[in-house]
């Protein structure tokens, strides 16, 4: 008896410790909503993974002077039964091949449509005629602007090179603004968009593939990552890549147009700029007017704050209101007149401006192999910054180490205007003197550059000429005489035998 | 037997008597030493000095102290280079300070005695002060004739001892490493040289001062450069009594800052290669690759790509760029006002072209100054340099700021160094007094904020200030 009233009670207190510490059955909804999130999951990926495309890129770049073939690795998604890919720029850019493997491991040459490293976007088109039984799937491209922090996205891609990768998370924050960032490549970028910021991994090689919805809907073309701090990614927002695809596709490259202003948010400026008047003012604060530009002849000046453009309001109270401000200039006509209302001294006034195209980024360099070093397009705005008076001549990007450049004191950002006393205008120019110079075979070239705001004279001195005359045959050295009693005394040549040179 | 007794006796008296021999010669050695330190010690000296330099309303002493030797007996004393430095300015030249004042003579005696500075030779980069009232009794040491010093010959060296120690001289014996005599006669020893610096290096068998040990402006970087820090030297540098002698003869003598020639051009070197390509009659000389705008050079119409072979008749020998450093010199000592006429090369022609040299303008070191310990916040005045930036021309006004308190209200409000401010709550920044006198009128009137409009790199930018005022 006693035996059982121990066991009872055991088995009670067993019962109630096992009660509070052991596993809960959990309750049916969760184990709902994690199966209904899973099942989201897998049919967002179901949707998209067919369609994301690893790319490996061949690419010629120009480092220290010599011109390489380098290879990386990057993603890309399908959008479009023909064949195009939404890409990075800084992946497929400057490619001059692109070898696509695709989900179901087929590979599939591909051709660069265009690029447009201003939003580090570009396309590519898949050789359809190669593709092995002649299946694509595409995915569908959703609304950047819908899409809400907190919810879940999916990234998918080739990190480090692993293909048709996929990795889960949250969109963490919209509208990331990054004024001038470069892509890894270096250009300049962010200007036009801001960022959808991620903590679903994105690692390098994820560049250029989706961000996708549970809908299963491309919302974001991953780009870039911080380089400190974990689980901070970038894509670029869909709606924006769709804009810049479209005109890629159309034209092959994407214009814009360009007043030269340099814009700042209105917040912390409010009151100063409200003139006394109790309303805030609204507009973007012109910051900058380019020297030169259509805006400074149109008689912006800096301070003022630009209300409306064509009667397009225009408000930017915070850095990332500014992209679409920009993108609204952008996408005006070229050379054509636009109205811009500005506010100064708490008046408003129309001004009337003629756009002009934005410099575009030219990937044009030359590797002048007999010299040892690569020259590349000197932009306008490179010019301005440099002080140049103007951007006649050629950068000079890289010199490789001990060449005869590199001896002749050529250095990188020197601006070359002049070969052999021959004028150098732009890159044409000077591919035409460059190769007038070599074939000319002289040993020495005499270079004239602009740097530093002075001019100097570079002497390059090549390797000298081949003799073009046959060497004088040695002349057959005079025989010994028999000795005698007394050995007759030795001659030496009165000539010596020509030597090349 | 009795032979080999006899010869190991001669033989014990022998090695005793060398030994004997040999310890008296270190004595003989060991008294020579110590009566040459006393001798030397009494014409070694401390230098102490101020380098005052004003800046607007501000005034900074920066106390200096090195060592020198008496060289004569009216109180002339041989120093370092260093007592009267000159800020090294790569776009201008040179640009002087104030040369060094309240200076005394610290004796062995512990007699302070004031005096004046004399003057400096930068190709020795020694300098000379005297005593104003020379004491009696001081032997200045005798010099050594010329050739008196060789590679290998043993040298003694002298220094001071720290004052906790009394001040007393210490030796060092070493040997002369190396020697050399292009573009000027020195000579090398390994011992580590900033415990030696300043003092006298003597011939124990003559008693005669052989050199002094200072620093040689190429064993520092960046080369040539007048101001070397005697600190970095790698290996001490001995400048021989027969250069220092005409100095003694003939101390060079002070040149006012203001008086410095000033030409206001960028250089290239031109060599016979290069010369041959462009078809020049010459075969050395300066290339103009820049005219900075309103300088002497502007004025008189020298232009970029102008081949100056000659100045004043002279032609130029200057075929790389360490020779830039002699043509500098001769723009400088011609100074400021002088006209100097160039013989120029320009399209194939020849032609004279005449200069009025200028003072050499103010360096960013040099430029006024203006601390705003509430805003947390130093600016100070434009100078030349920053008129000549790429992008930035003649007409740049404004400050520039120098340093920021990242945590003050300017570090808050968003200045970096850098910026130039060029207006104040919309009001122009033309100079330093006129930003001295916008900040005063906010201080004044307490307001509660200030937006600077500031020119950063190629474009402008406003930021806001929010002022705690208590």
């Amino acid at each position: 008896m006693q035996r059982t009233v121990r066991r009872g009670v055991g088995c009670t207190l067993i019962a109630a410790v096992l009660a509070v510490t052991g596993d809960r059955p959990a309750p049916a909804q969760s184990v709902d909503s994690a199966a209904a999130l899973q099942g989201a999951i897998l049919q967002a990926k179901e949707k998209v993974l067919p369609a994301v495309v690893n790319i490996q890129p061949v690419s010629e770049v120009y480092v220290a002077g010599t011109k390489r073939k380098v290879t990386a690795v990057g993603s890309g998604v399908v959008y479009s039964p023909r064949g195009f890919v939404l890409t990075n720029y800084h992946v497929a850019g400057k490619a001059t091949r692109l070898i696509c493997t695709l989900a179901n491991k087929e590979r599939v040459p591909a051709k660069l449509v265009g690029g447009d490293p201003y939003t580090d976007l570009a396309v590519i088109k898949l050789d359809l005629d190669k593709l092995r039984g002649n299946s694509l799937t595409w995915a569908s491209l959703g609304n950047s602007d819908e899409v809400k922090t907190g919810e879940f996205v999916l990234a998918l891609g080739s990190p480090l090179a692993l293909a048709h990768s996929l990795s889960v998370g949250v969109v963490s924050a919209k509208d990331r603004y990054f004024p001038n960032a470069r892509t890894p490549t270096g250009e300049t970028t962010g200007s036009y968009n801001t960022w959808i910021q991620t903590d679903a991994a994105i690692n390098p090689g994820n560049s250029g593939g989706p961000l996708v919805n549970l809908r299963g809907e491309v919302i974001g073309i991953n780009a870039r990552k911080a380089m400190f701090g974990e689980n901070l990614g970038f894509a670029i927002p869909i709606n924006v890549a769709k804009e810049v695809a479209e005109e890629i596709v159309a034209k092959g490259k994407v214009r814009r147009s360009w007043l030269g202003l340099s814009f700042q948010p209105l917040q912390d400026f409010e009151a100063y700029f409200s003139a006394g008047g109790k309303t805030p003012p609204k507009g973007v604060l012109v910051r900058d007017v380019t020297p030169e530009s259509p805006a400074e002849r149109a008689g912006v000046r800096t301070g003022d704050i630009l209300t409306a453009v064509n009667g397009h309001a225009v408000d930017a109270r915070f850095y990332s209101d500014i992209p679409p401000i920009r993108r609204l200039i952008a996408s005006a006509p070229i050379g054509k007149r636009l109205t811009i209302t500005v506010r100064r001294g708490g008046r408003e006034t129309p001004l009337v401006a003629v756009t002009e195209e934005l410099g575009r980024v030219k990937v044009t360099e030359f590797e002048c192999k007999a010299w040892g070093c690569t020259v590349k397009v000197l932009a306008p705005d490179a010019a301005r910054r440099m002080g140049l008076p103007d951007a006649s001549g050629v950068l000079v990007s890289g010199v490789k180490n001990d060449s005869v450049a590199d001896k002749g004191k050529l250095a990188q950002s020197d601006v070359i205007v002049e070969v052999n006393r021959s004028a150098v205008k732009d890159l044409a120019g000077f591919q035409k003197a460059y190769k007038k110079a070599v074939a000319a075979k002289t040993a020495t070239v005499l270079v004239k550059v602009r740097q530093g705001g002075g001019v100097l004279y570079r002497l390059l001195k090549t390797k000298p000429a081949k003799p073009t005359t046959k060497p004088k045959p040695r002349r057959k050295p005079t025989p010994k005489p028999k000795p005698t009693t007394r050995p007759a005394p030795t001659t030496r040549p009165t000539t010596r035998p020509a030597t090349g040179g | 037997m009795r032979f080999t007794r006899t010869l190991m006796t001669a033989a014990t008296l022998a090695v005793l008597a060398m030994i004997l021999t040999a310890h008296a010669r270190a004595d003989e050695t060991a008294d020579r030493l110590a009566a040459l330190t006393k001798t030397v010690r009494p014409a070694m000296v401390n230098v102490k000095f101020v380098l005052v330099r004003k800046t607007g309303d501000q005034t900074r002493r920066v106390p200096g102290n090195t060592r020198g030797v008496v060289v004569d007996s009216k109180g002339l004393v041989v120093t370092l280079g260093e007592i009267y430095p000159r800020t090294a300015d790569r776009v201008i030249g040179t640009a002087a300070v104030d040369p060094p004042a309240e200076i005394k003579v610290l004796l062995h005696d512990e007699r302070e005695i004031e005096a004046e500075f004399v003057g400096k030779d930068y190709d020795a980069n020694l300098a000379f002060v005297r005593m104003k009232t020379p004491p009696k009794g001081i032997k200045p040491l005798p010099l050594a004739p010329k050739g008196a010093l060789a590679v290998g010959q043993q040298v003694t060296m002298f220094s001071l001892l720290p004052t906790q120690y009394g001040g007393g001289a210490w030796f060092s014996q070493v040997r002369i490493s190396a020697g050399v005599t292009d573009p000027r006669e020195i000579f090398f020893s390994s011992i580590q040289p900033t415990q030696m610096l300043g003092g006298p290096v003597m011939d124990l068998a003559t008693g005669r001062m052989l050199g002094v040990v200072a620093v040689d402006s190429r064993m520092v970087r960046p080369a040539n450069n007048p101001d070397a820090d005697p600190r970095r030297a790698s290996a001490a540098v001995i400048v021989p009594s027969w250069v220092v002698a005409p100095l003694v003869a003939k101390p060079p003598s002070v040149r006012p800052a203001k008086q410095d020639g000033w030409l206001g051009i960028g250089m290239a070197p031109l060599d016979k290669d290069l010369a041959e390509a462009l078809g020049l009659p010459v075969k050395a000389g300066v290339m103009v690759s820049r005219v900075y705008p309103g300088t002497p050079a502007a004025k008189g119409g020298l232009k970029a790509e102008d081949i100056i072979a000659a100045l004043d008749g002279e032609a130029l020998d200057v075929a790389k760029e360490e020779d830039f450093i002699e043509f500098r010199k001769k723009i400088v000592a011609a100074g400021a006002g002088a006209k100097v006429t160039f013989t120029v090369y320009r399209g194939g022609a020849k032609q004279d072209v005449a200069v009025t040299l200028a003072p050499t303008p103010k360096s960013a070191i040099e430029a006024v100054r203006s601390k705003l310990d509430d805003f947390g916040l130093t600016v100070r005045e434009i100078v030349f340099t920053d008129k000549i930036a790429p992008g930035r021309d003649q007409s740049l006004t404004g400050v520039v700021v120098v340093k920021i308190d990242g945590a003050g209200w300017a570090g808050l409000g968003g200045l970096r160094p850098g910026d130039v401010v060029q207006k104040l709550n919309d009001k122009p920044v033309t100079n330093i007094k006129a930003f001295n006198a916008l900040i005063a009128g906010v201080r004044k009137a307490k307001t509660k904020e200030v937006v600077f409009l500031v020119l950063r790199g190629a474009e402008t930018a406003f930021l806001r200030v929010q002022p705690q005022w208590k």
